[in-house]
């Protein structure tokens, strides 16, 4: 085992995904950004699966609810079991080509906000039509820029 | 891995559906949501920081004539609030004269937006006032020229506010021109609402004003909601969609009031 080193990266690089989410923008743009977040979340789980687990999703899961406003837990709820998927799948996840991946990813997004939709839904937090899949399609576009620029950070980092 | 997928799922469905009102956490929820504000306003700064700038460049001249404008305004609001004092004074006896109990102030709180809330399919608010400023769950939300929507987190130095158009808020209203009752519902669009369940004979036509019935109780009556944009009336069906546009502008300005007058039912959970 490796001793683990650079955990102020991933924490920072999760924390700058929070906050470009809190950026204000335009309301029209808002079904066409992606879901930065969970993005980052699943690269560190994808690189790193020894350390960011499904206790980590659950964190990351709950600030990202705190932030939205969204009854706290569920996200977090979607989020572990998304990264579930991924830990169980990492080995095979790594050799897809990018565009797998972004579907991969892209899947896994919208499991976090389908999860979530059905538990606000139980709690009795209407949701009207399609409108909490639409960071979906933008977050599998966002993925190779993402992993991109976090794999660099990582290697610069050594962040292992 | 199993035992941890165990406990984070049970953590997360226990805070859920056991402890997301219990009463012994009001203090850990008011830090989130004022965490999540300060969040909100850190990201706001440079926006608000790049306005102020352009605020401080503008002309002299752009300034006078604003400030003509707004003295003319102002003066027709002035004339208009005298008008308003004298319908007060009316209305107070006509309920003196009916023994209602009922008291008329329209005091307000200014309160500044900080933000509009990350999850697209969400319409909330971050406003920069909080329980140390006295509000309260449930309050009105007025915009300048209607009702805008309603607290529904407090922390201590900012809230949460729902607007009317968010797909999980109704407000109960009535035709001001023929007091028809009917519940504004949110669509998710931040420019409609939707009354649905008004029966086809009903009298209400296309550029009506919908205003807060008072029924239900959050809401005190009279405060205008939306405009009616278009009724929908399906041959052979009994009953009509009305479609409506919320008066206040909710994509636009950066400060809301909250009424301070609240309705008899308020205090309850929204």
């Amino acid at each position: 085992m490796i001793a683990s080193r650079g955990s102020w990266v991933i924490f920072v690089s999760v924390a700058f995904a929070l906050f470009i989410s809190a950026l204000p923008v335009p309301v029209s743009w808002r079904g066409y950004l992606p879901d930065w977040t969970m993005l980052v979340l699943f690269y560190w789980v994808l690189a790193l699966p020894a350390r960011v687990g499904v206790l980590s999703a659950c964190l990351v899961g709950i600030a990202t609810d705190i932030l939205d406003g969204s009854p706290v837990g569920a996200t977090a709820v979607g989020a572990t079991l998304a990264v579930l998927v991924l830990l169980l799948s990492y080995q095979r996840v790594r050799q897809f080509d990018v565009l797998q991946q972004s579907f991969v990813v892209g899947l896994m997004v919208a499991v976090v906000h389908l999860v979530e939709q059905r538990l606000e839904t139980l709690l009795g937090w209407q949701h009207l039509g399609t409108a909490f899949l639409a960071p979906t399609v933008a977050s599998m576009v966002f993925w190779l820029p993402v992993r991109n620029s976090l794999r660099a950070l990582r290697r610069y980092y050594e962040v292992q | 891995m199993g035992w941890r997928v165990t406990l984070a799922v049970g953590c997360c469905l226990l805070i859920l559906f056991y402890l997301r009102d219990h009463p012994a956490l009001e203090r850990p929820r008011q830090l989130g949501t004022d965490a999540a504000a300060l969040i909100y306003s850190v990201a706001a700064a440079p926006g608000a920081a790049i306005s102020g700038l352009a605020e401080f460049f503008r002309s002299h001249s752009t300034l006078r004539s604003e400030n003509a404008r707004l003295q003319q305004e102002n003066l027709v609001l002035k004339g208009q609030t005298q008008k308003l004092a004298a319908v007060l004074a009316e209305n107070g006896r006509y309920r003196a004269l009916l023994n209602s109990a009922e008291t008329i102030e329209r005091e307000v709180m200014v309160a500044e937006i900080i933000a509009l809330t990350a999850a697209p399919s969400r319409h909330e608010l971050v406003i920069d006032k909080g329980a140390r400023d006295n509000v309260m769950l449930g309050q009105p939300l007025l915009g300048a020229d209607g009702l805008m929507g309603q607290v529904t987190k407090v922390g201590q130095y900012s809230s949460n506010a729902l607007l009317i158009t968010d797909a999980t808020h109704a407000v109960p209203v009535q035709v001001l021109r023929s007091g028809v009752r009917g519940l504004a519902e949110g669509t998710g669009e931040l420019d409609r609402l939707v009354v649905r369940h008004i029966a086809a004979t009903t009298d209400i036509r296309e550029g009506d004003t919908l205003v807060t019935s008072g029924l239900g109780g959050l809401f005190p009556a009279g405060y205008p909601v939306a405009r009616v944009l278009e009724v929908i009336s399906e041959r052979g069906s009994a009953f009509s969609q009305v479609i409506a546009e919320p008066l206040a502008p909710l994509d636009r300005g950066r400060h809301v009031m909250l009424a301070l007058e609240l309705g008899p039912g308020a205090s309850d959970k929204p």
